[in-house]
């Protein structure tokens, strides 16, 4: 041990240079201690100041980080005189120059003791700072040799105390002195889930003191927290939520629970509400809000019936009537421990004087209670309404006095002209909404004959409908799937029922491709009523030859007929809509032997008027492209296509030019104006080698003067003279004599004839 | 030699009259006259005259817009006109006048179809 014999004021400045630069042989005095009888540490400080005494190296280090001198010690401490009572966890700054293992701080333990070097452990806790000094001084003297420097300052005040129950790490922890709950809960790691934040604890001794750290938390209040002292215990209790088993729990689930933390005094709320749980009281709330701090109530509770028991003594309150009204007094009183039960709305049987009943296909069947000035509909929306499967068309009303009335209320949501107000009800009614017909399988007893329309034929779903007199023509077509591919929607019949026979029994027609084509009056389509029948007639397969017996599915009335040179002649559907080129088309056009110059076409008019036959030139129809040549067919006429090698007796005198004699092919043959006597000489062969064709003659069948010609085709073939061509028309007769006829041969025949009798009478009178 | 040049002579007269046996239609014309027409009687010539003014008509009709358009009654009228033209060319007058009321008709209907005054057929019809 070294001596250091120095004034008071140099000691002081010594001792800090000593901590800038470094105790270099502090830990030889550390490591002497126990060997000089002083008492080993038991138990490190928490904080940073337990390493002093587990490593006095980084203790020696801190101290040469952060030099401190008395003043400054005390500056950084709270203000204190040598009349300040030393407390347990005080950080205290001894000095003693000279003397390594001094001139730094020691603390209080939780014991009140210092230990210090060769003295060991000395009471401090409670003496004031002077006598802490005097004391240790006294002590000091006896294992030194000069103390008379010795200095003891308080550098820094701090708070030992223990947090325990709900903290994250429990224990004892160290603060600055003037720390409060909220650092010494944070110290301890925060507070764990669960915890109980209105009744936690500060235990000093045997006292304890209960405060509400949540309504520090919502205040800042720091006058709500207890001020803390060395050694005090933090005690954070649990939430009685959390249950006498330890289990991991969803602090969402917890909070929904319920924020009670006395189960003596919170509010109960359970029954229909969406979070049963409990509540801490509070005077002020209602128990409004205690239902909307359990969720609100779910759709099943009973607004109107709500059990609230405070103080042992049970009352209903109607939270209808006070959201109706908002008239507070009609909140029950709440107290601490009350009880709020929301019940389940119960179906019970109801019925009375003022019960109406709806049941079959609505939502929600059941009784209700009618009031004055409630209606049909008022009954049935509260019912939920029909049901997709509700028949809406028929919907009974049993009147208590036992009479059926119909309503239907579809027409009555569709139809405003024949719209029919809905029936009255009255208490003991029953509104039946019946199942309507199944689309597929359903059975035909549901509905009788006299409430369907039986639809059949071409149709995609043939069968017996209801029937509505809302419903049109269309709606019935449309609702068995619409015609089928092969339906023949010209010519569609209706067919009424019995009711009608005797009456009108005449089958209808109704021609729905024309009016899809061309439009028309909807209302004026057919009047269709209950027990009718509806036949929709199949055309025939691709055309009127390949499948004759379909022919008897065809109707006479909407058949057209074409006959003779085409290629595929027949019977084929025509309506008014279509014309002469669709049912050519439809045959496959003209053969090509067909004479397209003398159609015929037969309009019988199916009885409705005389037969008439018009004539068509196709030809012309042809080379001009001018429709109005196009004669206007209708179902039932008759169309001909003569064939060009048909007998010339088909063909009138008016229309063929007759060739005769010396030609090569005489005969009859067809003629225009816009021929000449040239054309039909070479059509007929040309003359043949003894024809006399100087003398061919023309005989013109005119008006009152019918009149012979000659033409001389040796001349006109030597002059090329077209003058010379005679006029010949349609109806003339040709006439090519023969070379005998020529005046020459003549002549020369009579000679021949002259010398025979001459010769004949010589010889005569030579005998 | 007398007895002999009488019965000669007969011969010869016999003969000569045998070539004038045969009574031929004299010979025609006008055949194709609405392309190679001829010379006319007045009486032809006057309703030569008329056919000429329909002619015109057609002419006109076959100028317009509507000539654009299908017409059947074109072809049909300057067919009509082509055998009134042979007709009155070759001598056959009642059958040409009939043939002209026809031609008016379907002139008429040309007129239309062009929206041509239809006044300017009956002045054709009148001439």
């Amino acid at each position: 041990m070294r001596r250091f014999l120095i004034g008071r004021p140099l000691r002081t400045l010594l001792a800090l240079l000593l901590v800038v630069l470094g105790l270099a042989g502090a830990s030889q005095a550390w490591a002497q201690q126990p060997a000089d009888g002083g008492v080993p540490p038991l138990q490190a400080p928490p904080g940073g100041n337990g390493n002093q005494y587990q490593n006095p190296s980084a203790n020696s280090q801190q101290a040469q980080r952060a030099p401190v001198t008395p003043g400054a010690l005390q500056s950084s401490a709270e203000a204190s005189t040598p009349d300040t009572q030393v407390r347990i966890g005080d950080v205290l700054f001894l000095s003693l120059p000279g003397e390594d293992t001094f001139n730094k701080t020691f603390q209080v333990d939780r014991r009140g003791n210092l230990l210090l070097p060769e003295v060991g452990l000395v009471q401090v806790a409670g003496l004031t700072i002077a006598q802490a000094q005097v004391k240790i001084h006294d002590l000091l003297v006896r294992a030194f040799r000069d103390v008379s420097r010795f200095d003891l300052a308080l550098k820094e005040r701090r708070l030992l105390v223990t947090v325990l129950g709900f903290a994250r790490n429990p224990g004892p922890v160290e603060l600055s002195g003037d720390a409060t709950v909220q650092m010494a809960i944070n110290m301890a790691g925060g507070l764990a889930q669960g915890a109980q934040l209105d009744r936690m604890q500060v235990r000093r001794g045997k006292e304890v003191q209960i405060f509400d750290y949540k309504k520090y938390l919502d205040t800042g209040d720091p006058s709500v927290l207890p001020k803390l002292e060395p050694l005090d215990e933090i005690f954070v209790p649990a939430s009685p939520l959390t249950g006498n088993v330890q289990v991991d729990f969803d602090p969402h689930t917890l909070a929904a629970a319920g924020d009670a933390g006395d189960d003596r005094t919170s509010i109960k709320v359970f029954g229909e509400v969406n979070q049963t749980g409990s509540f801490a009281f509070k005077p002020e709330a209602t128990i409004v809000e205690y239902i909307m701090r359990a969720g609100g109530v779910t759709r099943f509770a009973t607004t109107d019936g709500i059990r609230v028991v405070t103080k042992g003594k049970p009352q209903t309150f109607s939270l209808k009537d006070y959201l109706d009204s908002g008239d507070k007094k009609l909140l029950p009183e709440i107290g601490p421990g009350t009880t709020i039960f929301v019940p389940k709305e119960l179906e019970e049987i109801k019925g009375g004087a003022s019960t109406i009943y709806v049941m079959g296909e609505v939502a929600k069947p059941g009784a209700f209670e009618i009031k004055l000035g409630v209606g049909f509909l008022d009954v049935l929306a509260n019912a939920g309404g029909p049901t997709r499967f509700a028949n809406t068309n028929e919907i009974r009303i049993l009147k208590a006095n036992g009479g059926v009335e119909n309503f239907d209320l579809l027409a009555y949501t569709e139809t405003k002209s024949k719209r029919v107000a809905p029936p009255k009800l009255g208490p003991g009614d029953t509104i039946f909404v019946p199942e309507k017909q199944q689309e597929e399988g359903g059975s035909w007893l549901k509905n009788s004959p006299d409430k369907v329309v039986r639809i059949i034929g071409a149709i995609n779903s043939p069968g017996r409908y209801e029937w509505n007199d809302e419903m049109t023509i269309l709606d019935l077509i449309a609702e068995a799937g619409g015609p089928a591919d092969r339906a023949n929607t010209s010519h569609i019949e209706i067919l009424p029922g019995s009711k009608e026979v005797g009456a009108n029994t005449a089958v209808q027609i109704f021609d729905l491709a024309s009016l899809v084509e061309k439009g028309g009056r909807l209302d004026q389509l057919p009047k269709l009523k209950p027990g009718w029948t509806i036949s929709i007639p199949t055309l025939p397969q691709s055309n009127g030859n390949d499948n004759r017996s379909s022919w008897l599915q065809q109707p006479a009335e909407t058949s057209i007929y074409v006959l003779g040179a085409l290629r595929n002649p027949g019977r084929y559907a025509f309506s008014k809509n279509m014309h002469f080129l669709d049912i050519l088309s439809a045959a496959d056009g003209p053969a090509p032997s067909a004479d397209l110059e003398n159609i015929r076409i037969t309009h019988r008019r199916n009885g409705n008027g005389k037969p008439s036959i018009t004539k068509l030139d196709l030809t012309a129809y042809f080379s001009s492209g001018d429709d109005r040549l196009l004669p206007d067919v209708q179902p039932g006429d008759v169309i001909y296509f003569p064939d060009k090698s048909a007998d010339w007796l088909a063909l009138g005198k008016e229309q063929t030019v007759r060739v005769l004699g010396s030609v090569n092919k005489p005969g009859r043959y067809k003629f225009n104006d816009t021929m000449t006597l040239l054309d039909l000489l070479a059509e007929a062969g040309g003359p043949t080698a003894d024809a006399y064709q100087e003398k061919i003659v023309v005989v013109n069948f005119a008006r009152g003067q019918d009149q012979a010609e000659t033409f001389n085709l040796v001349h006109f073939a030597k002059t090329g003279n077209f003058q010379e061509l005679p006029v010949l028309r349609a109806g003339d007769t040709v006439y090519v004599p023969n070379a005998t006829q020529s005046d020459w041969q003549q002549f020369i025949s009579g000679v021949r004839d002259t010398v025979s009798v001459l010769s004949i009478f010589a010889l005569l009178g030579k005998l | 030699m007398r007895v002999f040049f009488r019965p000669t002579l007969g011969v010869v007269a016999l003969l000569s009259l045998a070539g004038c046996t045969e009574d031929w239609p004299s010979y025609g014309h006008g055949g194709i006259a609405e392309l190679r027409p001829i010379p006319l009687k007045p009486e032809a010539a006057a309703l030569n005259l008329q056919l000429s003014c329909f002619k015109g008509l057609i002419d006109r009709y076959k100028a317009s817009d509507a000539a654009a358009y299908s017409n059947a009654t074109l072809p049909r009228a300057e067919t009509l006109s082509a055998r009134i033209s042979r007709e009155i060319a070759g001598g056959l007058l009642p059958d040409a006048r009939y043939d002209m009321e026809t031609l008016k008709v379907m002139v008429v209907d040309l007129t239309d179809a062009a929206e041509m005054p239809t006044d300017k057929v009956d002045q054709c019809a009148a001439s």
